[in-house]
């Protein structure tokens, strides 16, 4: 009943209000590539009111009969201001021209400034930034950029995050719209995405819009470019550990573009002189991301995105001292992403936008292990092939609708529906034995498959309805609801039920309001306040001490249910210095239920029982902070500063006997500060430094005997979860790059050094002996490490 | 001059790289040492204790066995007996310490406190120690009533079969393992030795792994519950693995099947999983405290009720 209250509530002012009024729509676009540009702003001074072109550069603005000068407008672009007469609907492409006066700069910023958007939490980091930040071994990586950012945890050396408090799988990546579920490589040193191929990057930590779903803690939305749709172009990069190619261009001029970019790490072709002649070594990962889009007519337009990404690592050992004796030993592992998107943009009227979206996602993982031998031995000769072979993944089939409707410059609606299709296979092994001898009795051949868990299937859909409403010039709201369905599709106990049953089976639902409002208290302030519900219906099995690639992705089942969290924000924001400075204070609580954790000591590289039975379940837990977030958009000098006051927060019926303990990332302080200067037009210098509290651990505070057996251990007695904090974190990168342009390239040489001043930055401690006193050791991961690339454009 | 540069830079980034291992100051809570109270009693049995104490973890000590605390053993609420170290009969037991990759080897002297009193099945016995030095602690434990083995003829000359009728009215804990007693001739005399044997068995009950050659688990001991058959009679089936090696040289074979408190399944498991999970270091998850019921200290007080049955006798065929 609530649920159609607002539907007709929605429907009621956007209609209401839309007699005797034309529009102006139309697409906005890059004039030197023709990339559409997301988020520009679209303004009507005379009376107050404007729009913002969404996600495909597309905007629609209905104004009352008249004439009106209308400002289009994006920040490292000139404005335009166009004249136009709405005594009839109107189409209006803009190209936008780069600025001459702010070519170099880059903001971080949402689409409007802090001030103005509705949305909590945001925050839009244009791809030029994320280039400039200083990276480890110089490659540029999109979520390191994010971990910078406030409200975002992080461990030294993994590219993974924690947001808010939440766990690494708490974060809805979005590549073009497709699940990315694993976003690392090399064991998360690097991320997965290859910033050539980007074009925007959006964070959402709170405040979620309806039209997300599926995570509880953040969303982070990455969208490749389009190519190049004016003319032929390429991009080039070499570095210390990997190689980039990127090459963009028309098929067919302002119709068809392409894009195409690869990416390589040779960290094998490196260490492979210093090997014997035995050993064949594989230590890469690559990238591969390629979009092409095709306008079909002024109201059509189609993408295919794919992106394929792998992490290989393999080891062949021959070994042949002996004579009479020869063995192979290899190992290998694997682990990679294949996504892919097929979109289509459909324009029903000058007021209506619709997107569908068809993905397709698969994450795996393998590991190997073999030995093939031959021996002889007094007179018996034997040959030996072992093998050992362990997968898992995920795997998904989605169809999504999505429509913008702008009925009028007081209503924004958004709605659409998903559907996706799960396919989890948490774990498979396979053993394979066979010996053969010349006597008999040492003969023995096994080949055996042994899965951990079912395979699972499971059908996820949600419908969503949100309008960013502005009641007045001082309030807007953004209020959505999202209705989620979760099922799994191979329950035996299910076979007899209907799909209506099913549907309509409440336990499968789940509704979860969203609300983000924002009041402006004057042009230069305002504040805003968010409500957001969410629902998971997967898990994340992390080995509780550090994640690692094997970890599995699980559906929710009845014994293990959907994780789910609530979450309050709100914020105080301000513009400083004609805009040149945005100052956003943000307050936070949020609480998760459903959570699960791994049972004390259990380890999924060590366990082969069942997952549903190795976990705790019914966790809940609660994060709550402060973050202090404040940039300088313009000006030679652009960067930001950013602080977190958090705690986070767990209990569990079976953990820490029951009593509330600190998230293994409760980070009380957490500050960044990310600069750029543009020393001269050739010379651009960059700096971050970070500090973070130390991470919770559970230590050992005693050391006591066991019972006596044929020896005696030693036992460790470790008091409450989490009671010991590491040592703080902190770093200084700081990078430099001279761009030089050249007859028909521009080329920019890049140096510079992570972890500048050489801290030792704790990854993980233990208890041991040295000189005859026990010690607390840490591990610490990167020294400093200098950088350098070159890279051309052409 | 480029040489030099990258020479000077290699230098710098192998001098950079040193020390990523390194001593830090952790600030634990403090810690007070308390009473380490360590028994395990048998029905049917004599009962000895072992007392010791904690100590911070770090620093440059280790434990030691404590003489001169006062032991009080209670049977059902009634005090039975002062339980006195047996100085007659001192033990030593090893430990190691690594340093890093360096292993120690370093022994204990334990003398344990004893009494004659003679434990039985379904009784609580409580122990209470008292020494100036640390707070006094306590701990009980209940002995389990124990079940009676029915023999089964096995087929295969490896095999063993039994069954065994478990107590619908709480919950069970049991442990199996399987002895071999062996003798041979050495200088003119018969010299002999009891080995605990591996077996392995598809029992689901049974700790289960990857299977290897049809049998999901390979061991010399099984601990198991009796979720998945409570109340009923428990039939187990088992294999000697390596049988043919031994099978005629063996004086006799012989099941020891023990029924487990509770508070013992709960201490092996956790320990089980404290020594194991630190050997895998931060691939072994998250760390698991180990259980006591020792109140203001830490150790175990367990108990259990075993019976020995033969198998397999040579000595008589």
């Amino acid at each position: 009943m609530k649920f159609n209250n607002l539907i007709f509530f929605i429907l009621f002012f956007a209609l209401s209000a839309s007699a005797q009024k034309h529009t102006v729509s139309g697409f906005i676009s890059d004039a030197s590539n023709g990339e559409t540009v997301v988020g520009a702003n679209i303004f009507c001074k005379e009376l107050g009111l404007g729009t913002t072109a969404n996600t495909y550069g597309f905007y629609s603005l209905t104004l009352p009969k008249g004439s009106y000068e209308i400002t289009y407008s994006f920040l490292g672009y000139d404005s335009e201001l166009v004249q136009i007469n709405f005594d009839k609907d109107v189409k209006k492409n803009i190209q936008f021209k780069s600025s001459s006066t702010l070519i170099n700069e880059v903001v971080v910023s949402s689409e409007k400034n802090v001030v103005q958007e509705t949305t909590t939490s945001t925050i839009n980091i244009p791809i030029k930034q994320i280039k400039k930040i200083p990276a480890l071994l110089g490659e540029v990586d999109i979520l390191k950029a994010i971990q910078l950012l406030p409200g975002v945890q992080s461990n030294e050396g993994s590219s993974g995050f924690y947001v808010r408090g939440g766990g690494p799988d708490q974060n809805l990546i979005l590549l073009d719209g497709v699940p990315v579920y694993n976003a690392s490589h090399l064991g998360g040193l690097f991320s997965v995405f290859n910033a050539d191929a980007i074009k925007s990057v959006r964070l959402i930590k709170g405040g979620f819009p309806a039209r997300f779903g599926g995570r509880l803690s953040s969303v982070l939305q990455i969208d490749m470019k389009e190519g190049n749709a004016k003319e032929f172009k390429g991009d080039a990069t070499l570095g210390l550990v990997s190689s980039k190619l990127t090459l963009e261009g028309p098929i067919i001029k302002d119709k068809t573009s392409f894009i195409i970019s690869g990416r390589r790490t040779y960290a094998d072709l490196i260490v492979k002189p210093f090997l014997d002649d035995e050993t064949d070594l594989s230590l890469y990962f690559y990238d591969l991301n390629a979009k092409v889009n095709h306008k079909i007519s002024e109201t059509d337009r189609i993408f295919l995105s794919a992106y394929a990404g792998n992490d290989i690592f393999s080891v062949n050992f021959i070994e042949n001292e002996e004579p009479g004796a020869e063995s192979n030993l290899n190992f290998g592992l694997g682990y990679g992403n294949l996504t892919s998107t097929a979109r289509w943009n459909h324009l029903f009227s000058n007021k209506l936008f619709s997107n569908t979206t068809l993905t397709y996602s698969n994450y795996s993982f393998n590991t190997n292990f073999g030995i093939v031998a031959a021996e002889t031995f007094d007179d018996v000769s034997q040959n030996t092939n072992i093998a050992f072979d362990y997968k898992n993944g995920i795997e998904d089939y989605g169809a999504r609708i999505d429509f913008d409707y702008l009925p009028n410059p007081n209503h924004e609606i958004k709605f659409g529906t998903s559907y996706t299709y799960h396919y989890f296979f948490p774990g498979e092994t396979k053993l394979k034995y066979d010996i053969t001898s010349s006597d008999t009795i040492f003969n023995l051949s096994v080949d055996t498959i042994f899965n951990f868990s079912d395979n699972v299937n499971a059908h996820e859909m949600f419908v969503y309805l949100e309008d960013n409403i502005r009641f007045s010039d001082r309030l807007r709201a953004n209020v959505g609801i999202h209705l989620g369905y979760y099922s799994l599709a191979n329950l035996s106990s299910q076979t007899n039920v209907s799909l209506l049953d099913k549907i309509t089976d409440k336990t499968n639902l789940s509704f979860q309001p969203r609300i983000s409002a924002r009041y402006l208290l004057n042009k230069d302030w305002s504040f805003k306040l968010s409500y957001a519900q969410m629902n998971q219906n997967i898990h994340l099995l992390s080995n509780s001490s550090v994640g690692l690639p094997s970890d599995i992705w699980v559906p929710a089942v009845d014994s293990v249910p959907s994780q789910s969290s609530s979450q309050i924000a709100g914020s105080i924001n301000t513009v400083l210095k004609d805009g040149a400075y945005e100052v956003s204070l943000e307050g936070y609580y949020k609480k998760l239920d459903n959570l699960i954790a791994y049972q004390a000591g259990f380890s999924n590289l060590q366990s082969t029982e069942n997952w549903i039975n190795s976990v705790e379940t019914g966790g809940v837990g609660e994060s709550y902070g402060m973050e202090l977030f404040i940039q300088k958009n313009k000006g030679k000098t652009t960067g930001w500063i950013g602080y977190t006051l958090s705690w986070s927060n767990r209990k569990f019926e079976n953990i820490n006997f029951g009593e509330w303990y600190p998230y293994k990332y409760d980070r009380r302080h957490d500050f960044s500060i990310v600069l750029s200067h543009e020393l001269t037009k050739s010379w651009d210098v960059s700096a971050t430094w970070i500090y973070g509290t130390g991470n919770a651990i559970t230590f050992p505070q005693a050391i006591y005997f066991d019972s006596p057996g044929n020896n005696i251990n030693i036992l460790e007695s470790y008091g409450n979860r989490n009671s010991t904090r590491l040592p703080p974190s902190h770093r200084l990168d700081v990078g430099f790059s001279h761009t030089k342009k050249k007859k028909r390239y521009n080329r920019t040489v890049s140096f510079g050094a992570y972890n500048f001043y050489n801290r030792k930055n704790p990854f993980f401690a233990y208890l041991t002996t040295e000189n005859d006193r026990r010690v607390a050791k840490q591990v610490s991961l990167f020294p400093v490490i200098p950088s350098i690339s070159y890279r051309i454009q052409f | 001059m480029k040489n030099l540069s990258i020479i000077i830079l290699s230098a710098i980034f192998l001098y950079s790289c040193d020390g990523l291992e390194t001593v830090i100051d952790l600030d634990i809570p403090e810690h007070n040492p308390v009473l380490v109270l360590n028994s395990s009693i048998n029905a049917d049995s004599n009962i000895r204790v072992f007392v010791s104490h904690s100590i911070d973890a770090f620093g440059n000590t280790y434990p030691i066995s404590i003489d001169d605390a006062t032991v009080l053993l209670y049977e059902d609420n009634q005090f039975i007996d002062t339980l006195l170290p047996d100085f007659t009969d001192p033990k030593y037991y090893t430990y190691f310490t690594s340093d890093d990759f360096n292993f120690r080897e370093d022994s204990i002297l334990i003398h344990y406190y004893k009494s004659d009193f003679i434990t039985q099945a379904n009784k609580t016995y409580r122990l209470e120690v008292s020494h100036p030095m640390y707070p006094s602690v306590s701990s009980s434990t209940t002995t389990p009533s124990g079940v009676e083995l029915n023999l089964l003829e096995s087929n295969n000359p490896a095999g063993i079969e039994f069954s065994f009728n478990d107590d619908p009215s709480k919950e069970n804990f049991y442990r199996l393992r399987v002895l071999a007693h062996f003798s041979y001739e050495f200088d003119g005399q018969i010299k002999s030795f009891t080995e605990r044997i591996e077996f392995r068995s598809n029992d689901l009950s049974f700790p289960g792994d990857v299977p290897f050659d049809g049998f999901s688990f390979y061991g010399y001991r099984a601990i198991f519950e009796d979720a998945l058959f409570n109340g009923s009679e428990k039939q187990i089936s088992i294999e000697l693995v390596g049988a043919e090696e031994y099978l005629e040289e063996v004086d006799s074979i012989y099941i020891h099947f023990s029924e487990l408190s509770s508070d013992a399944y709960s201490y092996i498991n956790s320990r089980n999983s404290q020594v194991n999970s630190g050997q895998a270091g931060i691939f072994g998850g998250e760390v698991t405290p180990v259980f006591s019921n020792v109140e203001n200290g830490l150790g175990i007080f367990r108990s259990l009720n075993s019976q020995t049955v033969t198998v397999r006798n040579n000595l008589t065929e």
